[in-house]
């Protein structure tokens, strides 16, 4: 029973192994390539599903990230100065890249009669900004309350 | 503080009502305008007041905040506009949809680089 279980494990083992994960990733990227250049749906769907399953093996081992990886010097673990970098970095992005969706959206939209062929784009435009300000407003009332 | 918000938020206000106007209208120079001139005043105030306009606490949450954003949109909308390219031959109407929030993604991605190699110069060795 006990040989049984160890077997089980060692198999269950290899799913969180970091060669597996790596494989997994480059499996994932060709399946969007192919379902993106075939029109297929179902591949896409498929990646997306892998990509949930990987997550959420990376979310529940998120604190040995570095075993899973170990001996790979390309995996960055995050120290306070590269989260200090990473959280300036994105909070310019998020306020240029809104500012910029803005004001294309604008452009576009206030130009529809010379240029009818891209009002979708600006009304998608509009829609990126807004739902930019949602997703931030909702992490910032998530910290507010956290700090 | 309180007095900034008030201000900012009469800003966004006029920005906002006069861009709506002139996208109903199709006209672009009164939104341009209104944006010039909402940035100048918010810049002025800044520049001319005492008074303590952000602490510590509210620009680290901001930051954490903006990050949480980021790596959730990021994701989002490339998942999204893959999706909407693949379905081309099933919703031809949407592929424009589809590549403007592909485009949208690679360009936060750009700037996001960007300004991960600034910063990263900025507070790096």
């Amino acid at each position: 029973m006990s040989l049984q279980s160890g077997t089980i494990m060692k198999i269950l083992s290899i799913f969180e192994s970091g060669l597996f994960i790596k494989i997994l990733s480059v499996f994932i990227s060709a399946l969007w390539f192919a379902g993106l250049l075939l029109a297929n749906i179902y591949i896409i769907v498929l990646a997306i599903v892998l990509l949930m399953a990987l997550g959420i093996v990376l979310y529940v081992h998120r604190d040995n990230l570095k075993e899973i990886f170990q001996g790979d010097s390309t995996v960055i673990i995050e120290d306070e100065r590269t989260q200090l970098i990473n959280e300036k970095a994105a909070t310019m992005t998020l306020g240029i890249l809104i500012a910029v969706v803005i004001y294309a959206g604008i452009i576009i939209v206030a130009l529809r009669n010379n240029y009818p062929q891209f009002l979708q784009a600006g009304y998608i435009l509009f829609l990126v900004a807004f739902s930019c300000f949602i997703l931030y407003f909702a992490s910032r009332a998530y910290y507010s309350r956290k700090y | 503080m309180e007095n900034f918000k008030i201000l900012r938020m009469i800003i966004a206000m006029f920005v906002g009502i006069v861009a709506a106007l002139s996208v109903i209208q199709g006209t672009l120079l009164p939104a341009i305008l209104a944006i010039v001139i909402g940035a100048m005043i918010s810049y002025i105030y800044k520049k001319r007041t005492h008074e303590t306009l952000e602490d510590e606490r509210i620009v680290k949450i901001s930051e954490k905040a903006s990050r949480m954003a980021m790596v959730l949109f990021s994701i989002a909308i490339a998942i999204i506009g893959l999706i909407l390219i693949t379905l081309r031959n099933e919703y031809p109407d949407f592929t424009q949809a589809g590549y403007t929030l592909s485009y949208a993604a690679v360009g936060l991605l750009a700037l996001y680089y960007v300004f991960y190699g600034y910063y990263n110069k900025k507070y790096g060795y």
